[in-house]
């Protein structure tokens, strides 16, 4: 019962910016699209759901702590808030990756019928490759299924990843708050500077040698990348639960 | 049907807040919960309703560990000082979802309250000053119909006509449908008329929990000149004097029965505020 009421108020918060998001982003693709056309210049636009897994990872950061403060104001548990959060994410993330549908046969009905192209991210991944010049690649009926499944599936992580942020912070001392980012950044220095230069001087590039097959492998299906970041959501599902579980109402932070 | 408090401490780093507190809160009855500032009232409040956790011991409601168990947690609502409601939703919405969450939420009752409070509905709480924001939080108590209802600082930043309002629709409210209200506030006097049983908070322990008349009637006022005063008390549990020129009073635990008044001393009944002050003086 709680969770329900819980799930319809998060729900109805989220569903409402994603309302407004969603009209703003078509409105955003559509004079895109004309503009384009009406200038005949062979050109192309794409890649939207960039957009909208930005808007998902804010959103996900910005569920947290009012949604908290009102849980706890209306007795409802830390538990039961955090199952209601991440239903509301996969709501969210399905209707989402609707409208992203919605805006892809948009977007592939201008291609087809005009001298234009119009990729969504699945298309530049997975039909004609990455650095491929314009060329028009128009998905089939079950290619959208695809493109569903895989931008739902990449909403609800970017999401998750947003609460985990946002939980974390929320425990973190003002020191830690400044450390955590710091740190961060150092381990993303260490992982792309120092290991490669360690690896290439001293070990013959044998560790860069396993890693490129690996992200070789993750990209080269849609299939292989729902699994991996299906993973990720799940360990930063882990992650937000051990933060919320025990997590003290910070009622000072008004 | 209570909340039980079994052995719960708090503590804050290396400070105690709440140290083995034993407490019962039973249904249909109003309590006053009293002590100074940082004696650990809205600790024990916020423990009660979840917010923060308990260093140790447990919170029983009707039989149920409360402790993050979302059907205990329905039947208790904590009014307190902190305004965890959506800043950016007008009130008349924040009562819409309130009814959504307490489903025993009287929208009907909370808008009659919303209009002799003179609230407009359609405002956001963050418009709202110091002593609407009060009257906004006590509205949502008085019609959200829990069986249990903590108030910490109720009437904060009230004027005394809002506050005169509050206990009238307090009173009529317990009149037609009792249940158990705290009332944590400093406002002594004003609420003592109200409450039947008194918890008296100090350093993080309960001094004392009894019924509002048995412990007006555990001391008695004693005033006149300083001499007589200090002749008559002596032997006497004093728990504090106020001197002013030559006169003094004297705040004494025990009673007067059958005894003989000296002249030049009258002896009054304790009130609750003084009887607080002098408990709770360190």
């Amino acid at each position: 019962m709680k969770l329900k009421s819980i799930y319809k108020y998060l729900v109805c918060q989220s569903g409402k910016s994603y309302l407004i998001f969603f009209g703003v982003i078509l409105a955003i693709v559509h004079i895109g699209l004309l503009i384009t056309v009406s200038l005949d210049s062979n050109g192309g636009i794409g890649g939207m759901e960039m957009a909208t897994l930005t808007y998902m990872l804010v959103s996900g950061v910005l569920i947290y702590r009012e949604s908290l403060m009102v849980s706890m104001q209306n007795g409802i548990s830390r538990k039961t808030f955090f199952i209601g959060s991440i239903l509301t994410f996969i709501t969210i993330s399905i209707i989402a990756s609707a409208g992203d549908v919605v805006i892809n046969l948009l977007g592939n009905t201008y291609e087809k019928n005009c001298n234009m192209v119009y990729d969504s991210m699945y298309e530049q991944f997975f039909m004609k490759g990455i650095y491929d010049e314009n060329v028009m690649v128009t998905p089939a009926l079950s290619e959208y299924f695809k493109i569903f499944l895989l931008d739902s599936v990449m909403y609800i992580t970017v999401s998750t990843i947003g609460l985990a942020v946002s939980v974390i912070y929320y425990r973190l001392s003002k020191a830690m708050k400044i450390i955590v980012p710091i740190a961060f950044i150092f381990i993303c220095q260490i992982l792309s500077v120092v290991i490669p230069y360690i690896d290439y001087n001293f070990f013959d590039s044998k560790i860069m040698n396993k890693v490129i097959p690996c992200m070789k492998w993750i990209v080269e299906s849609n299939y292989h990348l729902m699994a991996v970041i299906s993973c990720a959501a799940v360990l930063f599902i882990f992650i937000s639960y051990l933060f919320i579980r025990r997590v003290p109402l910070n009622d000072s932070k008004k | 049907m209570s909340i039980e408090i079994k052995d719960v401490s708090k503590d804050f780093k290396n400070v105690r807040a709440l140290n083995m507190i034993n407490l019962t809160f039973e249904e249909n009855k109003i309590y006053g919960l009293l002590g100074r500032n940082g004696a650990g009232k809205s600790t024990l409040l916020k423990i009660i309703s979840n917010r923060i956790f308990s260093t140790s011991g447990e919170v029983i409601v009707d039989g149920e560990i409360a402790r993050e168990n979302d059907k205990a947690l329905g039947k208790i609502y904590l009014m307190n000082e902190s305004n965890l409601y959506p800043p950016k939703m007008k009130i008349k919405n924040i009562f819409k979802w309130t009814k959504e969450f307490y489903p025993n939420f009287d929208t009907e009752y909370a808008l009659k309250l919303s209009r002799a409070f003179n609230l407009n509905v359609n405002k956001y709480p963050r418009a709202l000053s110091t002593g609407y924001t009060s009257i906004f939080k006590i509205i949502i108590a008085l019609s959200v119909n829990t069986p249990y209802v903590f108030l910490d600082e109720p009437v904060l930043g009230l004027d005394a006509n809002h506050r005169d309002i509050f206990y009238k629709f307090l009173i009529e409210k317990y009149a037609e449908k009792p249940f158990c209200c705290v009332i944590s506030t400093h406002l002594i006097e004003e609420v003592s008329s109200v409450i039947e049983d008194v918890i008296i908070v100090k350093n993080g322990e309960i001094i004392r929990n009894q019924t509002r008349d048995s412990i007006l009637r555990t001391g008695f006022t004693v005033s006149g000149s300083a001499a007589a005063v200090d002749e008559f008390i002596k032997g006497r549990n004093v728990i504090g004097t106020d001197s002013i020129g030559g006169l003094k009073t004297a705040y004494v635990i025990g009673s007067m029965s059958g005894e003989n008044i000296p002249d030049g001393i009258e002896i009054s009944a304790m009130d609750l505020q003084k009887l607080f002050v002098q408990l709770t003086n360190s």
